[in-house]
């Protein structure tokens, strides 16, 4: 860690086809340093990347690791340069536990004969004291990685990071799945690591929370630097205008009152170990927000709301009509809408268009018995623009639009139902700042049109500045509801954490 | 990229043409070329008519397993279905059952194997690949148990003759048969709610089951058409044998997935081009029709099926991995 950077990139370049990703990027980087990397979705971030893990080649450009110059042509070349990435899909086999996803690859054997039986036991106390010891953290070590929670996991990542002796860790936006307690728990360990020397560069779309845990920033632009500078001189406003190369209009719409006729209401509904008589009731044009922490069963009840998980006792109301939501078609048939959070493992067709995409859920207007294609190329035509989505027109294909643009396509989807209730699951994950707020744009557009909206985030800012009214769950039960043009993030944030000493009467719960 | 574009057909149903394997109808032009001069006798109307009219069990096989391969599903029964069927059919004929009521009771015999193999999968959630497995191995048991390994002869009503022997036009019934099936099953696949649910199940299941796709339902109704359409391969197999061989289509359930990769149908589903599987099976006919043309030994015939499989599928990767 002396004068040497530990890490230096100059002139990097990158071309896909004729596409420039990156252009003249220079980055350096030395020990104890957590460097902050943004930009918009396809900014070229990740492409820089995945040259420093040796995932892509570059075309131009030198990099130096500890002054010595390395060529980063394959991941192994990567990882024996002391680079580790943590990817924003974890990496893991599911199906192996702690110890051996922390060793694989890299097993430990009884002796150096290359078919030696393998040193479990070593692995085991190995893995335990990466974990506990160097990272602090309780991770069970014998259970298949796929029983544990996102954020051990991630831990596990760590650790397995660390174990191959790397000094430069990438993180590529790990916060994005995490919950509060969670997030605390992974900016101690960063602290950790920068204290112990390594350099990290992390990647991630939340300005404010980078802000506070890097030491300097880098900004890119359409595959340049457009900022690289320390923390002390910049705050979110700055970030983000050099992100957009411009001042960003304000990120949510301004609110619009919901109307006064009801539309859902919902009473008692409980499902054993999910969730716990839940009552609310709510308005035609209102936006709703569920916050709490993963496994508090506001996913849970969400989906149930959609019928994908039925609840077991309770009762909806619709519009003063009783409905039966015992499966996804009630719940279609009632007009409920559900957007969900993995929006590649659960809402796009990767191998079809974005018209294709867009008409699946309605495909009656297509034609009654025969689908017209000319009818698709309209009716995906009228949406795309109507909601801005950037694309190459109705034929391109789903997968080759940005995250942010994909989720338009999920919302117009529903638009084309015109459902009465909209279920938005993390509406924004792994979507860039601008299009963040054109989605808040629209979910508030189909709220003006009548719709309900019931929001669940793991994103109290999104839900405060979205939402009429936020409910908090706890262990399967609404704690609170706030007025959310009232109320600070920090309220929710330890509501979500403790139960209330008090239990508010069900009349609170109503609001 | 560019290069990519621009190939690409600018219609919204495009997984109807084109979108299937170039590579391989670039391939078999060239094979009808080369073919034509290795072995003068192949482009005479009685062999094309053969090479047909060999084609046609397997392509309407394999019209029904490009739905269940686009739909990411496997179904092995197809060939022991078509003997099954094609056995009751000959059975009631010879019993004097009347044309119709033998052909009707194959096709539903048929769509029951298929209901079986899709409530198997759904319902009782085995694998297609088990589950369709052993409803092969039982059905092929059922022939062998009813016929003692012996065929049953004397099918020769003259009007199932029919379906099988004669021309319309100068063309071989089957063959119009198979191009009416393949016209029924291009508008069912591109151009119904019931083809994008099938496409929509095997490019993502749970996308589909969220947008509110019956997929169970879907699946069934997927392997019914697949029985069904084995069923109706097994009739005109027997109506051109006048009997029904317990051996009959052996092996098929290879031949026709074979088709349907050659064809640029990815087993990963999502995608399907049934045009693709017309090349695949009437490739496959050629080849062999080929070989046998140019004295190639039988025994040969396998390893050259095989190669061309491998050679489909890889240049497939190959023009997918390009693109990325």
């Amino acid at each position: 860690m002396a004068n040497n950077p530990l890490l230096e990139m100059k002139g990097i370049g990158k071309r896909f086809g004729n596409m420039v990703a990156l252009q003249g990027i220079d980055l350096a980087l030395s020990g104890g340093e957590v460097l902050g990397l943004v930009g918009e979705n396809g900014a070229g971030k990740s492409t820089l990347m995945k040259i420093l893990a040796g995932a892509y080649s570059r075309d131009g450009g030198t990099i130096a690791v500890r002054g010595m110059e390395v060529e980063l042509d394959s991941p192994k070349a990567g990882a024996d340069a002391g680079i580790a990435i943590i990817y924003q899909e974890l990496s893991l086999f599911p199906d192996f536990n702690a110890a051996e996803n922390i060793f694989a690859g890299r097993e430990l054997r009884r002796s150096g004969f290359s078919l030696a039986p393998l040193s479990h036991g070593q692995m085991r106390r190995e893995a335990r004291r990466l974990l506990s010891e160097e990272l602090g953290v309780e991770v069970a070590i014998d259970r298949p990685v796929r029983e544990l929670s996102l954020s051990d996991r991630q831990m596990i990542e760590i650790a397995k990071a660390l174990n191959s002796n790397a000094d430069i860790i990438i993180m590529d936006e790990p916060t994005e799945a995490l919950e509060e307690v969670e997030r605390k728990q992974l900016f101690a360990i960063i602290k950790r690591l920068q204290a112990a020397g390594k350099a990290i560069i992390y990647v991630s779309h939340r300005i404010k929370e980078l802000l506070g845990i890097c030491s300097r920033v880098m900004v890119l632009r359409d595959g340049r630097t457009a900022a690289d500078l320390p923390v002390a001189d910049l705050d979110v406003d700055k970030v983000v205008a050099a992100m957009i190369g411009g001042a960003l209009s304000k990120q949510f719409p301004p609110r619009v009152p919901p109307r006064s006729d009801p539309s859902v209401e919902v009473r008692g509904l409980s499902r054993a170990g999910a969730f716990d008589d839940i009552s609310f009731s709510l308005a035609k044009g209102e936006i709703f927000g569920i916050a709490g922490l993963e496994g508090s069963g506001k996913s849970a009840l969400l989906r149930a709301l959609f019928g994908q998980r039925a609840y077991e006792r309770g009762t909806v109301k619709v519009e003063g009509k009783d409905v039966q939501l015992t499966d996804i078609t009630d719940a279609i048939r009632e007009r409920f809408a559900f957007l969900p959070a993995e929006r590649k493992v659960e809402g796009i067709f990767p191998e079809h268009s974005v018209g294709w995409n867009l008409s699946i859920g309605n495909l009656g207007v297509l034609g009654k018995i025969t689908l017209r294609p000319s009818k698709e190329k309209e009716v995906a035509a009228s949406y795309i623009s109507k909601l801005g989505v950037k694309c190459e027109g109705p034929q391109a294909e789903i997968s080759s639009l940005s995250g942010g643009n994909q989720q338009k396509v999920m919302l117009a989807r529903w638009l084309l139902t015109q459902p009465k209730v909209l279920l938005l699951e993390e509406p924004t994950r792994g979507v860039d700042v601008r299009a963040k707020s054109e989605v808040y744009a629209l979910v508030q557009a189909a709220a003006q049109d009548g719709c309900t909206v019931i929001v669940v985030s793991a994103d109290n800012a999104e839900l405060l500045g979205l939402c009429h009214r936020v409910a908090v769950m706890f262990e399967g039960k609404i704690t609170t509801v706030v007025d959310a043009a009232t109320s600070k993030e920090e309220t929710l944030a330890l509501h979500s954490v403790r139960p209330p000493e008090i239990l508010h009467p069900v009349g609170g719960i109503n609001g | 990229m560019a290069e990519v574009a621009v190939t690409r057909p600018r219609h919204a149903f495009k997984f109807g043409l084109a979108s299937g394997n170039a590579g391989v109808y670039i391939a078999f032009v060239v094979l009808l070329i080369a073919l034509g001069f290795a072995a003068p006798r192949f482009f005479t109307v009685g062999n094309l008519t053969d090479v047909l009219r060999q084609a046609v069990p397997i392509a309407v096989i394999a019209f029904g397993a490009t739905f269940v391969i686009g739909m990411r599903g496997i179904d092995l029964s197809v060939g022991s279905t078509l003997a099954l069927t094609g056995l009751v059919t000959a059975n009631l004929l010879v019993l004097g059952y009347p044309v119709p009521v033998a052909c009707l009771a194959g096709l539903a015999l048929g769509a029951f194997i298929g209901a079986i193999n899709g409530v198997l999968i759904t319902k009782i959630g085995i694998t297609d690949f088990i589950a369709t497995m052993a409803i092969m191995v039982v059905s092929r048991g059922v022939v062998m148990v009813y016929t003692q390994g012996i065929p049953i002869t004397g099918a020769s009503d003259p009007a199932f003759r029919m379906i099988g022997q004669s021309y319309l036009a100068g063309v071989p019934v089957p063959v119009v048969l198979t191009v009416i099936v393949f016209a029924a099953a291009f508008y069912l696949l591109y151009y119904t709610r019931f083809g994008r649910f099938v496409l929509s199940i095997g490019s993502n299941p749970d996308a589909a089951r969220l947008v509110g796709i019956p997929t169970d339902k879907v699946k069934i109704a997927v392997y019914v058409l697949a029985g069904v359409l084995s069923a109706f391969a097994g009739i005109m197999l027997t109506s051109r044998l006048e009997s029904a061989m317990p051996e009959a289509g052996q092996g098929y359930e290879l031949d026709v997935i074979a088709a349907v990769v050659i064809g640029g149908t990815g087993l990963s589903g999502g995608r399907a081009t049934l045009f693709g599987t017309v090349v695949g099976a009437v490739l496959m006919a050629v080849v062999r029709n080929g070989l046998n043309l140019l004295n190639v030994n039988t025994f040969w015939h396998q390893v050259v099926i095989g190669t061309i499989i491998l050679v489909a599928v890889a240049a497939d990767r190959f023009n997918r991995s390009r693109k990325m």
